[in-house]
């Protein structure tokens, strides 16, 4: 007797689909040592421990106080630089502040 | 129709008009919008000129979508439109698609609607749904969902993930393989070679996809998977146009290895890629199966520097193409048949503003007059691309919405072969120079 084709395809779909979840699942559930947010290694972002001019880690708005940044992994100098540099609002002001004074 | 046409023209010129107008005013540096929101950076952070990716936004893309850092707290959405015109030396009779001109065409190619992003702190997506404006319909685009995890294994960084996608090599990072290539916008009403590899999108939103990769040490990438494809109600549900397609038989493996040191400003991939698959000849099963193994390899060369920026791409792909059920159809003539894909550019990129592209491209291969249906038989073309484009707001957007940005660009493409000729490639006397094409967009994303 023929079998009817779209439940069976259909069949085969859920069983995929089961595969795909159970892969993910999985994934999820790995637990060694996982480093939580995946940041941004030192190398793709061209990072130096010493500033370029006047651009600093310390006065970028990524910079996390004493040593960190939120997109860059590691240990990050406040005197540091690297190609995600954005100066913060205090620095800007600063910045402005002197100019103006000048 | 003609109203229509008019409105894009329409629509064509206000933007130029608009991106000029704010282009002499930038405010801020933020652009790319949906991940620029999430991550708070602008586009040039993760490309040099959109869509190539920087290695932050390779890294980006494998850690799963997930880095934040701006401090957007709206829906994640983004829009893109492709308002363009298209002038081929030669008009094509007939139209260049059912409902246009022979030549000089206006149309929006293309409006997509993104989401995706961060979803968890390691699962996000990149997820499109495009209105094609040539065809007139609705369907899904490029899809990916990944989910990515660091660890650290004695001193050494592993970054690990799975993707499910709707496209064989739409996952990857580099911008040598066939999802991402340059071209990296071409025109929807201009002639284009028959013949391609299976790999070369012939399966793009008609599969579902899980592959798993690694990249150790910001170094080696390694990723392996497959494919199933899709039945045809879902594609339909999906808006997939499903006539004359050739399916997968089972699940095709694809695989993917590549290293990219970065020596300060300079970063440079070199790898390997492949799809393989048994194959149902236009859906004909009777005959049984056809199948192909499509083996490629590439690099790229990358120097990020300030004012310039440089780009070189290289990747060469061959098919094993076996064709023994589509002969014993009438399908094809051979039993067996080769292709072989070149696709080579160079781009220079003046202050993250200025681009300009040289590629070359070609595909060769042995005859086959019922498989390509070409009137030499010949699956043999090869051509020259250049592109010229301006991006305003790669360094800066409009103070209105920060994250506006405009890739406007000319593009030229000149055909030395043709479907295997030069000359009369198709019986009408027409030659190959008559599909070189004059291709104007205004890429549009916010």
């Amino acid at each position: 007797m023929a079998q009817p084709a779209v439940p069976l395809a259909r069949r085969l779909l859920l069983q995929r689909l089961l595969g795909v979840t159970g892969a993910l699942a999985l994934c999820f559930a790995a637990p060694i040592r996982a480093a939580g947010v995946i940041k941004i290694s030192q190398k793709a972002v061209a990072y130096q421990d010493h500033p370029e001019g006047e651009k600093r880690c310390d006065k970028c708005v990524q910079f996390q106080p004493p040593n960190a940044c939120k997109m860059v992994d590691g240990m990050i100098s406040p005197n540091g630089y690297c190609r995600l540099f954005t100066l913060n609002r205090q620095s800007a002001g600063r910045s402005r502040a002197t100019d103006a004074a000048a | 129709m003609r109203r229509c046409k008019l409105a894009t023209f329409m629509l064509f010129g206000a933007i130029a008009v608009i991106a000029i107008a704010i282009g002499l005013y930038p405010k801020h540096a933020i652009s790319l919008p949906l991940y620029a929101r999430q991550t708070g950076q602008p586009c040039a952070t993760c490309h040099t000129a959109f869509w190539e990716l920087t290695p932050f936004g390779r890294r980006f893309k494998l850690g799963g979508y997930t880095l934040g850092g701006g401090d957007w707290k709206g829906p994640p959405f983004a829009i893109m439109l492709q308002p363009t015109f298209t002038n081929t030396q030669a008009a094509q009779p007939g139209g260049a698609a059912p409902g246009f001109g022979v030549n000089n065409n206006f149309v929006l190619q293309e409006a997509s609607l993104f989401t995706g992003g961060r979803i968890t702190e390691n699962l996000g997506a990149f997820i499109q749904g495009t209105y094609d404006g040539v065809t007139h319909s609705f369907h899904w685009d490029n899809t990916d969902m990944r989910v990515a995890k660091q660890v650290n294994v004695d001193g050494h960084t592993l970054l690990w993930g799975a993707t499910v996608n709707n496209n064989p090599t739409v996952q990857d990072v580099w911008n040598t393989i066939p999802a991402w290539r340059f071209p990296f916008i071409s025109s929807a009403l201009a002639p284009i070679p028959t013949a391609k590899t299976f790999i070369e999108q012939v399966y793009a939103q008609q599969v579902a996809g899980l592959t798993g990769y690694s990249f150790l040490d910001d170094l080696f990438y390694l990723e392996f998977g497959g494919y199933f494809p899709l039945s045809t109600n879902t594609q339909r549900a999906l808006g997939i146009a499903t006539t004359g397609q050739s399916p997968i038989n089972g699940i095709a493996p694809y695989w993917r290895a590549a290293v990219e040191p970065i020596f300060g400003k300079h970063a440079w991939e070199i790898g390997t890629f492949g799809l393989a698959s048994k194959v149902v000849p236009m859906g004909m099963a009777g005959a049984g199966n056809d199948s192909f193994t499509d083996i490629g390899i590439d690099t790229q060369y990358q120097y990020l520097g300030d004012p310039h920026t440089v780009t070189a791409r290289l990747a060469w792909i061959h098919e094993n193409h076996n064709t023994s059920a589509s002969q014993t159809l009438g399908l094809a003539d051979n039993s067996n048949d080769r292709l072989r894909s070149l696709n080579a550019s160079v781009s220079y990129i003046y202050d993250k503003t200025w681009s300009l592209t040289a590629g070359r491209v070609s595909i060769g291969g042995n005859a086959d007059a019922a498989l390509y249906g070409t009137f030499t038989g010949s699956p043999n073309s090869a051509g020259w691309i250049f592109d010229l484009a301006y991006l305003p707001f790669n360094r800066g957007g409009p103070a209105f919405w920060p994250w506006l940005n405009f890739r406007i660009g000319l593009q030229y493409t000149h055909w030395t072969k043709f479907d295997g000729a030069t000359a009369n490639i198709n019986g009408t006397g027409r030659n190959a120079s008559g599909n070189n094409t004059f291709f104007a967009y205004i890429w549009t994303m916010f």
